[in-house]
């Protein structure tokens, strides 16, 4: 391109609005552009406009404009369809698989039905009634709160002992490594907590109407991988060759031999992971430091300091309470005592600082909840109805 | 309100509720002024399809979740948005931000095509999935440097870089993959 010595000035300023065009473009594009950056652009392609020139190749005919159309319904429609169509497929042949296990357990327990009766299985989540449960490999509910201390059953090379009251014990008792895991789950029910150690040495607190599925040993796996509903806290065993990983609905949790706590809300739309010692990786993307806490919701993800002590309270016997909204700590409260929560009109929307005994009864809590004058409590049978206080 | 908004917030409810055939309607009006208004700036009939295309599949695809106030102005807003990554992997690149350029300098505000280009924005970032997300706002609202994300997140430099380029078509095929455990965990509860 040869210029003229007089547009030298001109082509210098055009460099300047170019290159600056240019880094704006950059940042909208990387996501880091100011209001002023968006401001520009916006002008400057609103600019274009103005010198239009009528070339007919600049509109499209219907032609063009019907065969764009099916190229857009078929990437938009389609596709979407192709994963509701897999989704589908999951679902129904998990629904499946559901009722033919449900249907073989149902058989299994009661074989002096009569097998031209029609068996109605419902699809359903069991939940425990009262105290904690183990669910063998194989199906067998053994009842934690009637077995005595001591070693109180064995699966696949593991031993499982109750130690005290309310914690259990698995140890390997050959170290043949097994061809598939073998699981066994532990489900708490509302006002009971149980801890676990693992057959790695890990130690689990399982907080109350929560449950946990692990594998009975870990011989021979890459990792250790466990999956939990509800809250656990976590301290685990030092193996950096075989990564610890907690699966929930809303998070995988890698860790190597750490300490911390990870929350999944009761309708699992979000989940929380503390951490107190060591380091923690969470859907291998975002790495906690001590003291962090990773909250994944339908939202996003976000990142917060919090104190440690307050989201272990519960392992220690206390509700924590401290900068909390009514709604969280009713969450609370209905899975540690066995209530239904409802709302009279507004949910109370303001923050409460409470620490409470977990040993007090409902009423106890809920008149200690009410001194704060932000809703008053009505129990009736084991529904409890908030309504807020003007 | 004009009676052209009220139609457009009809379609737009229409849309919502995934009538097809009001995503249809609103191609139908809307494609023309698009394209030309696209074609004006990147003057290029592939590319300017190209970006027409993504517009509408993006659309459809997250029509639940988009915060729609002005049909047209968020369609614009849309274009403008998807024409920069066009724009800069253009060969033509220098030759097309050659044009206009004394404009450049903010003049008088059009709020509303402002606005809807913050909302166009807003929306592309809240439906990329978590953690391509994580890495955008990281790098938007804290002006990071790629090395720092990636440092903060434990991930490689490249892998922040692509959570940046990569189309949004290929990061929704990621979304899908955590699916499977929602039916362990429900099956095996």
């Amino acid at each position: 391109m040869s210029l003229g010595y007089i547009n030298k000035g001109k082509l210098e300023f055009m460099k300047e609005v170019n290159k600056e065009l240019l880094d704006i473009l950059k940042r909208i594009d990387a996501g880091v552009a100011s209001e002023e950056d968006l401001r520009r652009y916006s002008h400057w392609c609103d600019a274009q406009q103005e010198c239009r020139q009528s070339n007919p190749q600049d509109v499209l005919d219907t032609i063009q404009k019907d065969r764009l159309l099916e190229t857009i319904v078929g990437r938009a429609f389609e596709k979407k369809n192709s994963v509701i169509n897999i989704r589908t497929a999951i679902a129904i042949a998990a629904a499946l698989l559901c009722i033919v296990a449900a249907g073989l357990w149902f058989y299994q327990w009661n074989s002096t039905i009569s097998t031209n009766d029609r068996i109605i299985a419902k699809v359903k989540i069991p939940s425990v009634q009262e105290g904690a449960v183990l669910i063998m490999d194989n199906g067998d509910q053994i009842e934690l709160e009637k077995q005595g201390q001591g070693l109180i059953g064995e699966e696949t090379n593991s031993k499982i002992s109750k130690s005290n009251d309310s914690s259990l014990v698995y140890s390997n008792a050959v170290s043949a490594a097994s061809k598939s895991p073998v699981f066994n789950t532990l489900m708490t029910a509302r006002g009971h907590q149980y801890q676990l150690t693992l057959a790695d040495g890990t130690k689990v607190w399982l907080n109350a109407a929560s449950s946990l599925r692990f594998p009975v040993n870990f011989t021979g796996q890459k990792q250790r991988r466990v999956m939990l509903e509800g809250e656990a806290y976590f301290e685990v065993a030092k193996n950096a060759a075989v990564p610890f990983v907690v699966v929930t609905e809303k998070q995988e949790i890698k860790v190597l031999g750490t300490h911390f706590n990870v929350k999944s809300d009761q309708n699992a739309s979000s989940s929380a992971t503390t951490l107190l010692e060591g380091s923690v990786m969470v859907n291998n993307a975002v790495k906690l430091v001590p003291g962090e806490q990773l909250v994944s919701s339908n939202s996003g993800l976000s990142k917060r300091k919090v104190n440690v002590e307050d989201v272990i309270a519960w392992k220690n016997g206390f509700f924590n309470f401290e900068g909390k909204q009514i709604p969280e700590i009713m969450d609370e409260l209905a899975r540690w005592y066995d209530v239904e929560v409802r709302y009279a009109g507004a949910v109370p929307k303001d923050k409460v600082d409470a620490t409470i005994s977990r040993k007090k009864r409902v009423d106890e809590v809920l008149d200690l909840l009410e001194m704060t004058g932000l809703a008053k409590f009505a129990k009736n049978g084991n529904t409890i109805t908030v309504t807020q206080t003007k | 309100m004009n009676q052209n908004d009220q139609a457009d917030l009809d379609l737009v409810e229409r849309l919502k509720s995934g009538d097809t055939s009001a995503f249809r309607t609103i191609y139908g009006k809307y494609v023309d002024k698009l394209f030309l208004f696209g074609i004006n700036i990147i003057k290029d009939e592939e590319d300017c399809t190209d970006v027409i295309q993504d517009v509408f599949v993006w659309l459809w695809e997250n029509r639940e979740e988009l915060t729609i106030t002005n049909l047209k102005s968020y369609l614009f807003a849309a274009v403008k948005y998807k024409l920069t990554r066009k724009i800069l992997a253009s060969r033509r690149r220098e030759e097309i931000l050659h044009q206009r350029p004394s404009t450049i300098d903010a003049v008088e505000d059009d709020g509303l095509a402002l606005k809807e280009l913050q909302a166009v924005i807003h929306d592309f970032i809240r439906t990329l999935p978590p953690k391509a997300r994580e890495v955008f706002v990281m790098s938007r609202e804290n002006y990071l440097p790629h090395q720092d994300i990636a440092q903060q997140l434990g991930i490689s430099e490249n892998t922040v870089r692509n959570h940046l380029s990569v189309s949004l078509k290929k990061l929704r095929v990621y979304l899908s993959r955590n699916f499977y455990w929602t039916f362990f965990l429900f099956f095996f509860h």
